[in-house]
């Protein structure tokens, strides 16, 4: 059970290294607004979402619910695991979400204004942040 | 001492976070030509490397000297544990090389090609694996 908890922690990492950047590059394709930024950061967006995105939170997912089954049953019906499990999902849908953000990039000029971009960091931040005390402190 | 520990393990996101993709962004910065997407590039360089690298390695820094200090108050260190710090002093001088690579961008001077950045970005996913794992499983060495 240590290699879940191992590749766990390793791909949680890998996961949110890229779902903290791709905002940015986001932000980036609304403020650069000739053809060949665009297209290069367009294509820096697409591999960042499938080749690490993607692969890592699929296999922190995977891992955690490996992780679950060692977990005693009483620590199931704590305060801090459901908060875990809220957050984590939040975490799913803002990825899955940025997936749609990536897929109508070419719209995004219209749709949203820079502000919304930069509201969007602080979802993985406080997640990632609430996830990590909750998990290793247990406070509730 | 928890709350530290969680401290730790969010600054340590962080830091790899720009680890991870300083690299990525050095491979798409050699690849450009014109005068305004390199300036743009050195932008993000900056950006990354000082805004969030940085802070992320000082505070995971500080707060693992600390944590080490309170658990680990006697010499000698398990085998396991020196190891660990041996692989963090590595990656703390390979985050020292990527701000002087950075510089190097910033400055025109760059000499490496796209290649070896590709090669450079793999050199964290080391130091994770290898840190994560000793941290994970103590092993007796």
């Amino acid at each position: 059970m240590l290699w879940f908890k191992a590749l766990h922690i390793i791909s949680i990492i890998a996961w949110f290294s890229g779902l903290l950047y791709l905002p940015r590059l986001f932000i980036c394709y609304y403020q650069w607004s000739d053809q060949q930024a665009q297209h290069y950061l367009s294509l820096m967006a697409y591999k960042l979402y499938h080749y690490i995105i993607n692969p890592a939170g699929l296999c922190s997912l995977l891992c955690g619910l490996a992780l679950i089954d060692t977990l005693p049953i009483y620590e199931l019906h704590k305060f801090w695991f459901g908060v875990k499990l809220i957050c984590a999902l939040v975490i799913v849908m803002y990825h899955l979400y940025l997936g749609t953000i990536l897929r109508n990039l070419h719209f995004i000029k219209i749709s949203y204004n820079l502000k919304f971009y930069y509201f969007l960091y602080t979802i993985p931040v406080i997640c990632c942040a609430v996830i990590i005390v909750v998990t290793v402190a247990k406070p509730f | 001492m928890l709350y530290l520990k969680a401290l730790h393990l969010i600054a340590i996101v962080f830091w790899f976070s720009g680890l991870f993709y300083l690299p990525r962004l050095f491979v798409y910065h050699t690849m450009q030509h014109s005068n305004l997407m390199q300036q743009r590039f050195i932008g993000l360089e900056c950006q990354l490397y000082y805004y969030i690298t940085t802070p992320g390695m000082v505070l995971t820094l500080v707060s693992g000297v600390i944590l080490l200090l309170h658990k680990f108050p006697h010499l000698p260190y398990p085998g396991w544990l020196i190891a660990k710090i041996i692989g963090v002093l590595w990656l703390s001088g390979f985050h020292i090389y990527l701000g002087y690579l950075r510089r190097c961008f910033a400055t025109g001077m760059n000499k490496h090609s796209e290649i070896f950045f590709r090669y450079l970005n793999e050199v964290p996913t080391l130091f994770l694996l290898l840190i994560v794992l000793l941290a994970v499983f103590h092993p007796h060495l």
